[in-house]
């Protein structure tokens, strides 16, 4: 039995914790806020720090239960215990499974509002309940901003401006990882989309990829393994993220 | 102040609605549209670009900028091509297949046409062959955005498909957004890389100079 640190957000919390609850390791759960990832640098210099807080020997492995989330991962290092983090482009991935099953989706219909029952339950902003967006419905404040900062033919222009990207979107989609009384959450989410004139669908989520996580494994094309002293980078060649040593390291 | 001295304050201001006047006023008293162009629209976005560097504007301020900027140019625009006034560059701009968000790519194609370039901006969700046929049509620079990570591959395979239509040679390839860092611009084969709109006037400006 093997001993596991796991850093991860909010919004995975129920998941995780079921996944972590039949493993055969002990999982230590750490969980950060959610939506963090609206300031990739803030969540790196708090990842890091909780890395670094890791005691050497406590543990034989820290997971990241986290994607790329932007760039908020890039760049983490492992000091004396190896990190280990799915390949993912955020926590949409980790909800369905799959990089697959997400890019088909992703691919199929780019303009996708998403949402989950973690992310809702603990927003406290009820205007902004999808997954990642954190203005759609904090837009309605900051008219009255500009209206007095700018004026009113101005204001009324950044608010077209601003608000552009949401008439690209055409779908939202609950995803149920089949936690609690989803179906109030699933409501909640149809009436938005129903709001805002999206098509509205349903997806039954998946928790493989976070059980082979906790369970240790850590195929090579899905999980990348930091070994201590190197850290994580971007990468343009399929695999999202490798890692480099972080001596010589291009800044 | 002088009535350009105005036009570059209202621009800065992001008051397109008095811009648009004292653009016509000038114009009457026979000040050259490229005198307007140079002393009032371009060195006005100098100033927005070099105030946003300072953290003393955010993007609505640069926005209205922008669009008070548009505003004025849209009355020089036909005077300039009466005039033979040569653009610094044919930017075809739009955020990659898949990417649906313009906000940041729509601002810096308005700081680039504030700077002296043309720009041919495509939208959002652009695939390689409609950057390739504004190649075919003159552009010389490729300017591509990507908020998402799942959109980033998109970069490559477009630049991928420029050099496959054997147009590699004749383009400046641009990356930005969020996501994107120099390291990745660099491995996928682009030419240039810009944090921010006004990052993106200097990189353009730099690169269509040698």
């Amino acid at each position: 039995m093997k001993r596991f640190v796991a850093l991860t957000c909010e919004a995975l919390a129920r998941s995780i914790y079921a996944a972590a609850s039949d493993a055969p390791h002990t999982v230590t759960v750490q969980l950060f806020r959610q939506g963090l990832h609206n300031t990739p640098k803030s969540l790196r210099a708090t990842l890091q720090e909780e890395i670094d807080a890791v005691a050497p020997d406590s543990c034989d492995a820290i997971l990241l239960v986290y994607g790329m989330c932007g760039t908020s991962t890039i760049g983490l290092a492992a000091r004396h215990t190896p990190l280990v983090i799915p390949r993912a482009h955020d926590c949409i991935t980790l909800y369905l499974g799959s990089r697959d099953r997400y890019q088909a989706e992703f691919d199929a219909h780019p303009g996708t509002y998403w949402y989950s029952l973690d992310y809702m339950e603990r927003n406290a902003d009820s205007a902004s309940l999808g997954l990642g967006a954190a203005t759609i419905g904090a837009m309605d404040d900051v008219y009255e901003e500009y209206v007095q900062k700018y004026g009113q033919d101005n204001a009324d222009y950044l608010m077209e401006a601003m608000g552009e990207w949401g008439k690209h979107y055409d779908r939202a989609v609950y995803i149920d990882m089949g936690h609690a009384d989803g179906q109030s959450y699933e409501d909640i989410a149809r009436e938005q989309a129903e709001r805002r004139g999206w098509n509205f669908e349903r997806r039954q989520g998946n928790r493989r990829l976070l059980t082979k996580l906790v369970y240790g494994d850590w195929t090579e094309d899905e999980f990348l393994l930091v070994p201590p002293g190197y850290r994580i980078r971007q990468s343009g060649l399929g695999g999202l993220i490798d890692c480099e040593p972080v001596d010589g390291a291009e800044e | 102040m002088s009535l350009i001295e105005e036009i570059r304050q209202a621009v800065i201001e992001g008051q397109a609605k008095q811009v648009v006047p004292k653009i016509e006023q000038a114009l009457a008293e026979g000040v050259a549209p490229e005198t307007i162009l140079h002393d009032g629209l371009i060195d006005a976005m100098q100033e927005v670009g070099r105030l946003f560097e300072e953290g003393e504007y955010f993007v609505p301020e640069m926005l209205i900028a922008a669009r008070a900027m548009k505003a004025a140019l849209a009355i020089l625009q036909p005077l300039l091509v009466d005039q033979g006034v040569e653009p610094l560059g044919r930017i075809v701009i739009g955020t990659v297949k898949g990417d649906l968000h313009d906000i940041g790519k729509s601002l810096v194609a308005m700081m680039l046409e504030g700077a002296g370039f043309e720009v041919v901006d495509l939208g959002v969700d652009v695939s390689p062959e409609r950057f390739i046929e504004e190649l075919q049509k003159g552009a010389n620079v490729v300017a591509m955005s990507a908020l998402l990570t799942t959109t980033m591959p998109n970069m490559k395979a477009t630049i991928e498909a420029i050099e496959s239509a054997g147009l590699r040679s004749q383009a400046i390839i641009l990356v930005g957004g969020a996501p994107v860092t120099q390291a990745y611009a660099k491995e996928i084969g682009a030419d240039g890389y810009a944090p921010d709109a006004s990052a993106a006037v200097r990189v353009a400006r730099q690169l269509t100079a040698k």
